[in-house]
């Protein structure tokens, strides 16, 4: 596989911990974990894709973006449709996968619509296993 | 049964038996006053009768001195005899002359046909016991009876009834008809109005409250009269607006509950599952040897069962507050905000900020829930305080309570980050925060504030820019 880079989008810091944790166990090489604690931070990361690339040679733009729901200002949906608008433009095509404590239908439901989006994983309720197989069938649809 | 049916069995009787008894009784009077009617014609009659051939006769012998000649009374008596036996074309009624008390009738045979002296002397007999008619075989008469004393006779005028009472029949039953006709179109005319002032309004109230009763609630009801219909329709039609406004507020608030459900459970669960894992976290680094590590994943877990702690406190706060069963008291203002600003200087370190109390009440005495109070002013001064503004030179945090007259007014100002304009219009919804790298909360302190100001039926007002935001809440104090 290829060296791929990881963006987590979720606004709780320690979640954010226990995932990256979870990735350096599921042992596949990951070059980069970015980190963005809210909607705008992440959407602009995508946004500044020339100055990006540029700083950081290795692993941008994210090969996949773990993605929370509830954040507050600018939800993981809210989120979706405003990446929607930029991603042709700048020809963004990472995968994206929803991260959340919420195992509403209605949500996985609103979710999977988009796309872009290649998996649902409810916090709490995944082992490592699972992690490394939703990664790994999404990479390989690519 | 039917209002129809009432108007019926009302009616009816008036429109069937009205017009037969105005027949009958019209027929009656009829009969009574043309019977007498034809009584003084029939008496005139005979009067001019017994004066022109009886009268005139006798006074004929009288002036001669010839009334004591029997042959010549006699004479003169059968001349009236003829002539009350003649045919008389020009009056419908007769004669009959009785002679002495009865011992002899003189009348037209031709005229009272088959009519016997037996017959005759029968009537007397009636006559004498107060009959009003006689019956010559099988023929009604009215009568005048004129005594004639010097020739002993008694002269009746006879008159036939028959024929005035067939024209009377027809009289009456005309009558009836006009009667009967004016009755049926005013029977037609109360039953149109009926079925428009009474029928129709009942049938559109009995159509509005079945859809009331489905909750269709569109449509208002509208009865212009009678009156009694109009004033019946309009406290419907409240009823309609009312139980839309019910249901609409009804509606909202299982929308809001449902909501809050939600989004409790979220919160609630998040801290926990991250602290679980973090925990396998630390027992994993400790195996390892790894004690910074686990170090600071038990700070972390710490941090979460902090927020989970206030939360729930919050959520406790907020579901408390539609409980609240307790009587109010009369507590000191005062003393309360000396001791929450006490509280915050032994828990909280504010030495990033200026902490300003200006209480200025007439009377500190207040009569209400005093954990109202508190929870306002708690919730408002914390916001000012994790809202602040490092950046700026001199990040403060003003309370300030006031009393004129009947108004409270309690005031808290920072010069913190503020709320950003397009968030204006959310900020009493709950779990809204504004800026969440800022401070950790459960984003239910200004629903809290909301909830006390509304239950105390006072007034929330602010204002917020990037210079800062103040908080104003105006209650009315007993």
């Amino acid at each position: 596989m290829n060296p791929i880079s990881v963006l987590i989008v979720d606004d709780s810091e320690d979640d954010r911990y226990i995932l990256t944790r979870q990735l350096k166990e599921t042992k596949i090489p990951i070059s980069q974990i970015f980190e963005c604690s809210e909607g705008a931070s992440a959407l602009r990361f995508f946004l500044d894709f020339e100055k990006n690339v540029k700083r950081y040679s290795n692993g941008y733009p994210p090969t996949f973006v773990f993605l929370d729901i509830n954040m507050p200002l600018m939800d993981g949906f809210e989120f979706l449709e405003e990446f929607k608008k930029i991603q042709v433009e700048k020809a963004l095509d990472p995968i994206v996968i929803m991260f959340s404590s919420s195992d509403r239908k209605e949500d996985v439901d609103r979710a999977t619509e988009f796309s872009i989006v290649k998996a649902y994983l409810v916090k709490g309720k995944y082992d490592i296993d699972q992690l490394k197989s939703e990664m790994c069938i999404s990479s390989d649809d690519t | 049964m039917k209002l129809r049916d009432l108007l019926f069995i009302t009616s009816f009787p008036l429109v069937v038996i009205g017009p037969i008894l105005v027949g009958v009784i019209s027929y009656q009077f009829l009969k009574e006053s043309t019977f007498e009617k034809l009584q003084v014609v029939n008496t005139i009659h005979t009067e001019d009768f017994v004066e022109l051939h009886i009268n005139a006769r006798h006074d004929i012998l009288v002036k001669n001195k010839m009334d004591g000649l029997k042959n010549y009374v006699k004479a003169y008596k059968d001349e009236v005899i003829v002539e009350v036996q003649s045919e008389d074309e020009s009056y419908e009624g007769s004669f009959v002359i009785v002679d002495n008390q009865g011992e002899r009738f003189f009348y037209n045979k031709g005229y009272f046909v088959g009519v016997t002296d037996s017959e005759l002397r029968a009537n007397l007999v009636a006559l004498k016991q107060g009959a009003r008619i006689i019956n010559l075989n099988g023929e009604k008469y009215v009568f005048s009876k004129l005594p004639f004393l010097p020739w002993k006779w008694d002269i009746y005028g006879l008159y036939p009834i028959e024929e005035t009472s067939e024209l009377l029949k027809e009289v009456a039953f005309a009558v009836f008809l006009v009667c009967g006709l004016i009755l049926v179109a005013l029977f037609t005319v109360t039953s149109l109005m009926y079925r428009y002032f009474v029928i129709k309004p009942l049938s559109e109230i009995s159509l509005f409250s079945e859809r009331l009763s489905n909750l269709a609630l569109e449509g208002r009801l509208r009865i212009k009269s009678p009156e009694e219909f109009r004033v019946l329709s309009k406290h419907l039609d409240r009823m309609r607006v009312s139980l839309t406004e019910n249901i609409g507020k009804i509606e909202k608030a299982n929308e809001e509950l449902s909501q809050f459900s939600y989004r409790t459970s979220h919160d609630l669960k998040s801290p926990l599952t991250a602290s679980k894992k973090l925990t396998e976290y630390i027992l994993l680094d400790i195996e390892n040897g790894d004690l910074e590590e686990a170090k600071n994943s038990v700070k972390r877990v710490q941090s979460q069962v902090t927020k989970l702690e206030s939360l729930v406190d919050d959520v406790l706060s907020l579901t408390k507050i539609d409980l609240n069963t307790e009587n109010e008291i009369e507590f000191d203002l005062k003393e309360l905000i000396d001791d929450i600003v006490d509280k915050r200087k032994t828990f909280f370190e504010d030495d990033c900020c200026t902490f300003s109390v200006s209480v200025d009440l007439d009377d500190p005495k207040i009569r209400g829930h005093k954990i109202r109070y508190q929870q306002i002013i708690e919730n408002l001064v914390s916001n000012g305080f994790k809202y602040k503004d490092e950046k700026k030179e001199n990040p403060y945090v003003k309370l300030r309570a006031v009393s004129v007259g009947d108004r409270l007014s309690i005031t808290v100002e920072d010069n913190g980050v503020g709320i950003p304009d397009k968030h204006h219009s959310e900020i009493y919804q709950m779990f809204k925060r504004f800026h969440p790298s800022l401070a950790s909360g459960s984003g239910l302190g200004l629903a809290i504030v909301k909830k006390h100001v509304e239950r105390m039926q006072g007034s929330i007002h602010f204002s917020s820019s990037q210079q800062g935001s103040t908080f104003q809440v105006d209650i009315k104090r007993k």
